[in-house]
């Protein structure tokens, strides 16, 4: 008993000093900008009820630059500068495969929180995770509308998936500790919210560009994060 | 009659001053031989209370963040809660409730005791009325005293039970009080759970005592004299934290192991440590537990990636260890070099040379060549294995003309006329050579991609880059047809070749000139002098330890026995006239990077000189530093059984030939992938061949390979292994699955037909060909998995199941899905569900994919 | 120089080097001592009257001793452990391989002699001679006082005996004798590999006779002729002293039996000597050391 009330009372004492609670955004845009490269199209001759899902030819992922020259599908994170254990989300990250493609093509999930991965076509995919910090994983899933949960052990910036029966289909998986990432949309706009007042190194990271660092300081009206790749 | 003295003589001389010096040194000495005792002479002592200092630092640390990491709001609320409830057990109607309980408790015992007080009297009343019914006068008193008695007695058992309910309701009532507060404590207590675990951790520190840590191994050793004894093990006295994972930063002596994995099979608190690291386990200050600052230890402490050496003191009989890949390695290193063919060795007894035979050479090379090559071989080809003997121009000629003057005895002949080879086209020539796989042994140009992947100094087959300034096209025709022919114990396998792939290959090496400068060449091959010295030089340096020479087949081995070479000691070491460091490791260093390094003017030294890299010269002193003929007795050792020698023969075959260049066994090989765009696409990975296959289906593919992958270009070659060599490739490839060899009838397994309804339904849910085949002759070049025709007669059925369970659990980064993730079935209307009797349908069905068509 | 260090300070040697010290100590404070009282007309010590008890007077000095003594323990306890070596092997005899320190004297008598006589009679002459000494004794003086003068022969022949014989030769056993036995100066490495010229000749082979024939049969004259030399040396020098000194008082005192045994034990020594010169001195002057002075089927002298 008498343990537990010194517990009980460094508790306490503990309680008095916890942190401030002040918080803010880290916004920004990815640009892009020299050389554009060839956008190739994806053959999907290798199986017929893919080619059958789209009466347009669709383009690989791997580059996808905004009609406002700014850069799709770059994966933002905080890469240091958090010194707290953050509570792991039980909602699933959800991966769909649609029209023999992964969507989204990226994404960011915590070390710990359910992937929920989903078949929306009539087919035989098999996704297959090449993650190296976490055990690999690869599943089949030959029926329409079939479900499962997966979840990454540790962090991992990025993981690989791929689909071995198509094989242009892949998709990548930033797995970090926080819940503070962000990817780039349809406009090459990006939001982090609800950062603890502070100094942080995030990084950002392309399938085909690679990464870039920079150091923000985040105080109770956000910071701005802007980057920009250029093209060879 | 004694005459006593008038005076006794008195010297008057004072000696006070010399007794209190002298006894107060005395006393000062023998305080500091204490404190040299108890502490000067133990360091150990300091170092286990930095050690708990660091731990408890630590622990502490751990403590901060299990306490940080409780959510403090729902800690403040169980807090407060847990005090509303305590105050309410301060209610006026609580301490009644508890008075009452007390009352009624005290009610209980009076009443209980006044029932068994009764029941004993009656007991006594009975014996006394029993007597008087044995005499036939039954007592009517005694029985009325009985019936009161019985009424008492029921009276008494309902008190007690009026009582007991009233306890159970004040209980009850008493419980509603007490059971929120005990829960919401037991509540707070699990909250806290982890940071009062690391409380009582670092309490249990800070009050261990400093003592002495020592494992005690019984019979380990055996002394000089041949008496079994114990081994003390004191190391973890000072290296407290092999096992603490906390100590993973920590400096020397606390740090963390760092192989977890091994000590997890070789728990230090059983083994101790010296088993591995040697060392003098029962010395405890750093320099004599090391073993290093005293000369007089003969097992000083092993550094780097020596300790691997103590593996095999007792795992005796494998090549290849899990978790000591350097080791493996180097053992690979030492028996691809050839060592055996000069010295004898315990457990490189018997094996094939490592050269080719030498008795036909005059069909395939000309003497220029061969003189060239005895002079230096590292300079025609410096990634040879061949060493250099340092031979002078009149031995290696008169080698050259010996060489030939047997090779003119040779029977041997050219299957096909002269000039048959012509008619190829280069360019087709080097895709074939690039195809079929002659790169996962041979380097051809610059093409060094495999050998990278190797990471041996030396290549296990001849370099190619200068080939048409070496060979006789004629003979390579014959030579890849079928190796055999010329060299019937040769390792290079024939890759079915067709005339006109052959003449292609031939037509490719003729474009691979040697244009390199060459020594001049007019020495005699015919003359009877020069044949007689060659003999004798052949003789004296042993050269028939690697190649098959006529005329040598009685020799031994020209060198030392190295069975016991680990415990050689220096000063049996001759260091000739070098300033080299007198230590049993700088000796052998050096005679391996120059074996003529302690060549003196009178002492002769034939060794030759090897090119080995740092790396395999520190490996092959590993090796050698294994070689020690005081093993640990027989129940510290691991049991050689049937199954450890089969895996050590194997694993020395499929070195020699090659297996492990192209496919991956356990921890190494595989190198081949390394010139693969997609390693998926290369030769498969056999660890799990043995479970997989059926044992005739492995033996006649090994005798004949067939295709099963038609969309690899690679080809698995015929190796014409001996019926021996096969058997020990099944045995080998068994043993890795933990089989062993036995009779078996394949043909009997027959498909459950009840199954196989379901079986195809599931075949084609689960649109298997969407990645394999069916059927020879409708191949599909762009299929990615093998053709299922082929399971019934090749693949065990047992291993079917288990594949189908879980492929990423047999293979690693296997392109076969798991259809059944977690053992569960995604089909739960098929067989109700149930993942096994699924998997056995889709395997039923798959046995019988064969069948339907003969 | 290093070596040297190495060798003086080896925990095995501190005691032998100790005691070199003690040794020259108290050989040169008993020559002092006696030089002072042969000048003299009485003793030194006869001068002395005021004689005390044992107890306490000496007792108490003695104790004194005792405590310094147990003091140099003590300190000398804390600084050198025990020497011990590597565990003992019956497969490997360490090299050098050197008996205690005391018996280093006779170990290097083995150079000289065959075992039989380095390791078995002489010391058994030694024990001999050193227990007839109070039977040949027949010179009162000297008793309770330094003295040269009046014991010149007994102190010669002890200081010749013990200090050049005995520990010279302990010294060199110790300091001077490495791996394969052989000699090195104190500051000389030991090198395992030293090479040394071990030509010998057999004494009789000088005057152009072989002690073996070529079939390794023994010539008997060669036999003879060392025997008769070793008669020589005994008779002669044996002889030549005797017709000298025959009617001395000292002789006559002796009578035949102590002369004899005197003599012979005298001689015997000598001939250690002899023999060790003779192997030592041959190669200063080109020659060949000799090996055996006498050859015979049964032993070798």
């Amino acid at each position: 008993m008498k343990k537990v009330h010194s517990v009980l009372f460094a508790a306490a004492a503990m309680l008095l000093f916890s942190p401030d609670a002040h918080a803010g955004d880290i916004s920004g845009k990815i640009s892009f900008k020299g050389r554009a490269p060839e956008i190739p199209q994806i053959k999907m001759n290798a199986d017929k009820q893919c080619l059958a899902m789209h009466p347009k030819p669709v383009n690989s992922e791997d580059v996808v630059i905004n009609s406002n020259g700014t850069l799709k599908n770059v994966f933002i994170y905080i890469k240091s500068g958090l010194n707290k254990k953050y509570d792991v989300p039980t909602t699933p990250v959800v991966l769909a495969q649609q029209g023999c493609q992964y969507r989204p093509h990226v994404f960011g999930i915590q070390a710990g929180q359910p992937l929920e991965i989903v078949n929306d076509d009539p087919l035989l995919h098999n996704i297959h995770a090449l993650p190296k910090n976490s055990p690999q994983f690869n599943n089949a899933q030959p029926i329409k509308g079939m479900k499962m949960t997966k979840k990454f052990d540790k962090p991992e910036v990025m993981v690989k998936f791929k689909c071995e029966v198509h094989n242009w289909m892949n998709c990548y998986a930033g797995v970090v500790d926080n819940p503070f990432y962000a990817v780039s949309d349809d406009k090459g706009d990006f939001t982090i919210k609800g950062i603890p007042n502070g100094t942080y190194t995030i990084e950002v990271w392309h399938e085909k560009y690679g990464t870039q660092d920079m150091t923000v300081t985040v105080g109770d009206k956000g910071a701005k994060a802007d980057f920009t790749y250029v093209g060879k | 009659m004694f005459q006593k003295r008038a005076e006794t003589p008195i010297e008057n001389r004072d000696y006070s001053t010399f007794y209190l010096v002298f006894s107060g040194l005395l006393l000062l000495a023998t305080l500091w031989a204490v404190v040299d005792e108890v502490f000067v002479r133990r360091p150990w002592k300091g170092y286990q209370s930095e050690y708990d200092r660091l731990s408890v630092e630590k622990l502490r640390a751990q403590y901060n963040d299990a306490m940080s990491a409780v959510d403090s709001s729902t800690a403040a609320d169980l807090r407060s809660r847990l005090a509303e409830a305590r105050q309410k057990l301060d209610s006026k109607e609580y301490h009644d409730a508890v008075r009452r309980l007390d009352g009624l408790q005290m009610d209980l015992a009076d009443a209980t005791r006044a029932w068994r007080f009764a029941r004993s009297n009656s007991d006594a009343l009975y014996y006394q009325y029993s007597v008087t019914l044995h005499d036939g006068h039954p007592s009517a008193d005694l029985k009325k005293k009985l019936d009161d008695l019985d009424v008492e007695i029921a009276a008494d058992a309902k008190k007690m039970d009026d009582i007991n309910g009233s306890i159970d309701s004040a209980n009850a009532m008493i419980g509603g009080f007490k059971d929120t507060a005990d829960s919401l404590d037991a509540a707070l207590t699990a909250l806290y759970a982890d940071a009062t675990k690391l409380e009582t951790k670092i309490a249990s520190v800070e009050q261990s005592p400093l003592e002495i840590k020592q494992v005690l191994l019984n019979d380990y050793d055996k002394s000089n004299f041949g008496e079994v004894k114990a081994r003390v093990d004191r190391c973890q006295t000072c290296h407290l934290g092999a096992t603490d994972k906390n100590m993973a930063d920590a400096p020397q002596p606390f740090t963390t192991h760092s192989h977890p994995e091994l000590l997890k099979i070789h728990n230090p608190e059983k083994y101790g440590c010296t088993p591995c690291h040697r060392g003098q386990g029962h010395a405890l200050t750093v320099g004599e537990a090391h073993g290093e600052a005293d000369p007089f230890w003969e097992t000083p402490i092993l550094r780097g990636m020596d300790v691997y050496a103590s593996c095999s003191a007792c795992h005796t009989s494998r090549q290849a260890l899990k978790g000591a890949a350097y080791f493996s390695k180097a053992r690979q290193t030492f028996l691809e070099s050839g060592c055996y063919g000069c010295h004898d060795i315990d457990g490189y007894k018997n094996l094939p040379k490592i050269g080719p035979q030498l008795n036909s050479i005059p069909a395939k090379l000309q003497p220029e060549w061969v003189y060239r090559w005895i002079r230096d071989p590292k300079n025609y080809n410096p990634h040879t294995r061949m060493p250099n003997f340092k031979l002078s121009e009149k031995e290696a000629g008169a080698v050259t003309a010996y060489l030939f003057s047997i090779g003119k005895e040779s029977t041997f002949s050219l299957d096909r006329p002269k000039g048959f080879y012509a008619g190829g086209s280069a360019s087709l020539g080097k895709e074939h050579v690039e195809n079929f796989g002659c790169k996962a042994c041979h380097v051809i140009g610059d093409d060094v991609r495999v050998r990278n992947a190797r990471g041996s100094s030396y290549d296990i087959a001849p370099e190619l880059t200068h080939a048409a300034g070496k060979l006789n096209p004629d003979w390579i025709f014959d030579w890849i047809k079928n190796p055999r022919h010329y060299n019937p114990t040769t390792k290079m396998p024939s890759l079915r070749l067709s005339d006109q792939e052959a003449r292609d290959i031939v037509a490719y090496l003729m474009t691979m000139r040697d244009d390199r400068p060459k020594e001049a060449f007019n020495v005699d091959i015919n003359s009877e002098e020069n044949i007689a010295l060659g003999k004798t030089v052949i003789r004296q340096y042993g050269c028939f330890g690697c190649h098959d020479i006529k005329g040598m087949e009685t020799e031994g081995k020209v060198s030392v026995d190295l069975s016991d070479f680990g415990r050689k000691l220096v000063e049996q070491m001759d260091f000739g006239d070098t300033k080299v460091k007198h230590t049993w490791a700088d000796w052998v260093g050096n005679k391996l990077r120059n074996s003529r390094v302690f060549q003196t003017d009178r002492i002769v030294q034939r060794m030759p000189v090897f090119a080995l890299s740092d790396t395999e010269i520190s490996m092959i002193r590993s090796v050698l530093l294994s070689f020690r003929a005081d093993n640990p007795q027989a129940k510290y050792r691991v049991e050689v059984t049937d199954s450890q020698t089969d895996l050590d023969a194997g694993e020395k075959l499929t070195i020699r030939y090659g297996c492990i260049n192209c496919h991956q066994l356990e921890e190494r090989g595989g190198y081949f992938a390394a010139i693969l765009d997609d390693p998926t696409k290369g030769p498969p990975l056999l660890t799990i061949e043995g479970g997989k296959v059926q044992e005739p289906w492995l033996q006649s593919f090994l005798k004949s390979p067939s295709p099963i992958r038609p969309w690899l270009k690679v080809r698995m070659p015929t190796f014409s292994l001996t019926e021996d060599e096969i058997n020990t490739v099944t045995k080998y490839f068994l043993a890795l699955s933990g089989q062993s060899l036995e009779m078996r009838d394949y043909a009997s397994f027959t498909p459950d037909p009840h199954l196989l309804a379901d079986g195809t339904k599931l075949f084609n849910t689960f649109q298997c060909i969407k990645c394999h085949q069916l059927g020879g002759a409708q191949i599909d070049p762009k299929s990615v998995a093998p053709n299922l025709e082929l399971a019934r007669n090749r693949l065990k059925p047992e291993w079917v199941i288990s594949w189908l369970r879980n492929p990423e659990a047999i293979q690693p980064g296997t392109m076969m899905p798991g259809y059944f993730p977690d053992g569960q079935s995604p089909l739960p209307d098929v067989l109700k569900g149930d993942a096994t009797l699924q998997m056995r349908a889709i395997r039923d069905h798959l046995f019988t994919l064969g069948k339907k068509k003969n | 120089m290093r070596h040297l260090f190495e060798l003086v300070s080896k925990p095995d040697n501190i005691p032998i080097v100790g005691l070199l010290v003690l040794v020259i100590f108290y050989t040169w404070l008993s020559w002092t001592k006696a030089r002072k009282n042969d000048l003299a007309e009485i003793p030194e010590e006869a001068r002395l009257d005021d004689k005390v008890q044992v107890w306490p007077y000496l007792v108490r000095v003695e104790f004194i001793a005792m405590l310094v003594v147990l003091l140099i323990l003590v300190v000398w306890s804390v600084f050198i452990n025990a020497p011990l070596e590597e565990p003992a092997n019956p497969a490997l005899t360490p090299n050098p391989s050197k008996a205690p320190w005391y018996f280093l004297g006779l170990q290097e008598l083995l150079v000289y002699f065959d075992p039989w006589i380095a390791g078995v009679v002489l010391p058994s002459i030694i024990i001999v001679g050193l227990m007839v000494i109070p039977y040949v004794d027949i010179n009162e003086k000297g008793n309770g006082y330094y003295t040269f003068k009046e014991r010149k022969f007994a102190i010669l022949t002890f200081c010749f005996g013990f200090l050049v014989l005995w520990v010279s030769l302990i010294v060199l056993g110790t300091f001077m004798r490495g791996p394969g036995w052989n000699f090195f100066l104190p500051w000389q490495d030991w090198d395992t590999h030293k090479v040394v010229v071990l030509n010998n000749l057999d004494l009789s082979e000088y005057f152009g006779m072989p002690t073996h024939f070529p079939d390794n049969s023994l010539n008997i004259a060669a036999s003879v002729f060392g025997f008769l030399f070793i008669a020589l040396f005994y008779g002669g020098l044996g002889g030549w002293h005797y017709m000298k000194f025959r009617n001395s008082a000292v002789v006559k005192k002796l009578g035949t039996m102590r002369y004899l045994l005197v003599m012979g034990l005298f001689l015997t020594m000598m001939f250690v000597v002899l023999k060790i010169v003779l192997r030592i001195a041959p190669p200063i002057f080109g020659a060949y050391p000799v090996k055996y002075i006498w050859v015979t089927p049964w032993f070798n002298v």
